[in-house]
């Protein structure tokens, strides 16, 4: 059995020893927590939610292009506005034609969609930078008309 | 013996720890729950923009004026569907190339490849007609006559001639007016195209007798029915 002394100084500093003991589990468990959820679950998440965006901007794009194309009997320029989002996943991204098929352009992916259009489209062409205004141009040349991916003015 | 305030002193301790870990483990029940929920959620959105896309588009280009099923616009023609398949369709539409789909027009299934089972469905209603070929052998005289009157409208005919020796068909007429003429006679096969908006009266002008089966007449009535057109793609 100790001295009553000894016991007395012992309990002077269980206060002290107790809360610095929960103040460092707490920080150590907030430190594991986030070093877990930003290096891993919530970038994952952004990506797969970033890719998914991109899925759908595309989708919606190559759907919008498609509507842009008139019957074969009207003799007239098209323009159209597409809306697309200026950034995914906080970067701007690219969406081109490429061999009759709509590319998605994003530094972190790359997604492409074959264009479904009448036969009459003649040549698919052109780019879309996401920060300018994507618009679709339908021009008639001769056997059929042209698309084209251009910038109009963002206004 | 240890006296009962040292006891309780290190009750307080203890208490006081465990709540920490009962609020930790709460923490991380909770984040747990939020982590499963979103992954759920992400996964219910993981849905197919692209396979409703593909489906809005290509059934858009069907029944399009100039799609390979289409008669004019949003009508199918019959002969058209039976002759359809998957090959072709995913050829002419390359955004099918690497989908499994079925294409059907009220309960019948036009082209399928694979079994598009949890895929998307885009349905659009049309016009589906179909034209069969009715012929005629009627009695006609060449002195004009009260000639024949078809039975049903048509958007085109096609004449047989056939005429006996010593017996010239010049002329045919449709509703009064002139088709097909040639002074020296007419003979053989002829296509005429008529107006399909107005009952035909058909009569033939020329010289001698015209026994039965001497003119065939052929004509092509359509029959028009309402029909759900469905696209399914699941990719």
């Amino acid at each position: 059995m100790r001295s009553p002394r000894l016991r007395d100084d012992q309990r002077g500093l269980t206060p002290v020893v107790s809360k610095a003991l929960g103040v460092s589990l707490l920080l150590l468990y907030v430190g594991v927590l986030s070093t877990a959820l930003y290096g891993g679950v919530v970038p994952d998440y952004r990506d797969a939610a970033g890719e998914e965006l991109g899925e759908r901007t595309l989708a919606g794009a190559s759907l919008a292009v498609g509507d842009a194309v008139p019957p074969n009997a009207t003799d007239a320029t098209v323009e159209r506005r597409v809306d697309i989002p200026r950034t995914i996943r906080g970067s701007t991204y690219e969406i081109r034609v490429e061999n009759r098929s709509l590319v998605l352009d994003h530094p972190r992916f790359t997604r492409r969609r074959p264009l479904t259009l009448p036969e009459h489209v003649v040549s698919v062409s052109g780019s879309w930078t996401s920060t300018e205004e994507p618009v679709v141009r339908v021009d008639r040349v001769a056997g059929g008309v042209t698309v084209r991916l251009v910038a109009g003015d963002r206004s | 013996m240890t006296p009962p305030g040292a006891d309780r002193d290190r009750d307080r301790g203890q208490a006081n720890l465990l709540a920490i870990g009962l609020a930790v483990l709460a923490l991380t029940a909770a984040l747990g729950l939020g982590t499963f929920l979103a992954e759920t959620a992400l996964d219910g959105e993981r849905r197919a923009a692209g396979e409703r896309a593909t489906a809005v588009a290509v059934s858009g280009r069907l029944v399009a004026a100039d799609g390979p099923l289409a008669e004019r616009r949003t009508v199918l023609d019959a002969s058209a569907l039976d002759a359809a398949d998957a090959e072709s369709l995913a050829e002419r539409y390359p955004a099918l190339a690497d989908a499994e789909f079925r294409v059907t027009v009220g309960d019948r299934v036009v082209a399928e490849r694979g079994d598009p089972i949890d895929g998307t469905t885009v349905r659009r209603i049309v016009t589906v007609r179909e034209t069969e070929s009715r012929t005629l052998t009627p009695e006609l005289s060449t002195d004009g006559g009260p000639g024949v009157t078809l039975p049903r409208r048509t958007d085109r005919v096609r004449l047989r001639i056939e005429p006996p020796p010593n017996t010239t068909v010049r002329t045919v007429r449709v509703d009064g007016r002139v088709v097909l003429h040639d002074p020296s006679g007419l003979n053989g096969t002829h296509e005429v195209p008529v107006s399909r908006l107005e009952t035909l009266r058909l009569s033939v002008d020329g010289e001698g007798r015209l026994p039965a089966g001497s003119i065939a007449v052929t004509y092509f009535p359509a029959t028009d029915r309402k029909a759900e057109l469905e696209v399914t793609v699941d990719a």
